[in-house]
């Protein structure tokens, strides 16, 4: 009798623990598709000018005192950093954003924006991180504009002053995606994903909009 | 008065879960440093200092849950620093800081109050390690109760992990669409 019982206590363990890895792994694989189905874009805050609007007009001055004009009509378009020296990603980023700014230069410029602090750190920022030949603004009134969240973040602004794409960066993907957001028209690559699955709901959702 | 087998066996899941974390803090360095900056409870100076702290910490839990000398010493930490944690959550989910990654390994998971109950069910845990148990000698059953047990633990822990992460995945694309 205790012999049976034991059996069969050894053989419901095996089960649950059979089970019970069975349902990791199909919890796994919807991850593993989360990620197949979808590859990472910036993150997109919803707060802020919107995608497609005139983005703000600003004058500002930059740390080595020459002025940064942020939004409006210009020969190419604009991408604005926001970073910070306590923000240990940004200091990852900074290559990348450089990288990005050489090989895109003939229709991007790029700057960085930090929002307030002690201008001598910043000025240590920039040559730590040998970003001396673009402007750096330390501003509070444009990172508010812009309602920016966390860092580091980035915003697009094209030649013609229009916000083409914005949205938390974390790697060189995600700086590129705003590149090819504006390139392609698409606000990012969840609308993408959208208009291709599914037309006639996009179709119908832009009606309602306008 | 608990049975020693409980305790034997939620010991050994916390021991593995710290020194996973700590792993984890260790190797990922500034990136958690970072997340643990975005929790805006230390100042700037302190969060290096924290993180490696932290990280020696939850190592230092791991092994004093394995000795049975400072078992009770260290479950009783390990409920502190549980609940700590699960405090950070909190104020910041007041805050209305969701959307900071929490910081619980290499995939981002946005703040939920998911987060709360599953540290909950830990803090209950390791309080548990930390109470009085009562002493018998283990025999070839206990293996036979304690082994599965500790597998089932550690396959739930990774099972919640990964829905989680799922979750959170779902999350930001609703948000991306709206």
């Amino acid at each position: 009798m205790t012999e049976a019982l034991v059996a069969s206590v050894v053989v419901l363990w095996v089960v649950v623990l059979v089970l019970g890895v069975a349902v990791f792994a199909l919890a796994r694989q919807i991850g593993v598709l989360h990620g197949r189905l979808a590859p990472a874009g910036a993150l997109m805050t919803t707060a802020g000018p919107k995608v497609g609007e005139l983005a703000p007009t600003l004058s500002i001055e930059t740390l080595d005192g020459g002025t940064l004009d942020v939004g409006g009509t210009a020969d190419a378009a604009q991408l604005i950093l926001f970073v910070s020296p306590t923000c240990p990603v940004c200091k990852q980023l900074v290559p990348t954003a450089k990288a990005l700014a050489r090989s895109e230069r003939r229709r991007l410029r790029l700057a960085f924006a930090s929002d307030g602090g002690d201008p001598e750190r910043h000025r240590r920022y920039v040559q730590d991180m040998g970003i001396e030949k673009y402007p750096y603004v330390v501003s509070l009134e444009l990172g508010m504009r812009f309602e920016v969240g966390k860092l580091p973040y980035a915003v697009l602004v094209g030649p013609d002053g229009v916000l083409r794409s914005k949205g938390l960066v974390n790697n060189r993907e995600h700086l590129e995606s705003l590149v090819e957001a504006m390139d392609s028209g698409f606000e990012s690559i969840q609308d993408y994903l959208f208009r291709e699955e599914r037309p006639e709901r996009a179709a119908s959702r832009e009606k309602e909009a306008s | 008065m608990i049975d020693v087998l409980l305790q034997l066996i939620l010991a050994a899941a916390l021991a593995l879960l710290f020194a996973a974390a700590a792993l984890h803090k260790w190797r990922s360095g500034p990136f958690f440093e970072a997340q643990l900056a975005e929790y805006r409870l230390l100042p700037e100076a302190l969060v290096p200092v924290a993180a490696r702290a932290l990280a020696l910490l939850e190592l230092a839990l791991a092994l004093g849950l394995l000795v049975p000398a400072t078992r009770p010493l260290a479950g009783a930490a390990a409920a502190g620093l549980l609940a700590l944690y699960g405090g950070a959550i909190a104020v910041n989910l007041v805050r209305g800081r969701d959307w900071i990654d929490c910081g619980c390994g290499d995939t981002p998971v946005l703040l939920t109050p998911w987060l709360l109950l599953r540290n909950g069910v830990l803090v209950l845990g390791a309080l548990l390690v930390a109470l009085p148990a009562r002493a018998r000698p283990l025999g070839w059953t206990d293996l036979l109760l304690g082994v599965p047990a500790l597998l089932v633990l550690v396959v739930a822990w990774a099972l919640v992990e990964q829905l989680l992460e799922n979750a959170s995945v779902l999350r930001e694309w609703s948000q991306a669409r709206d």
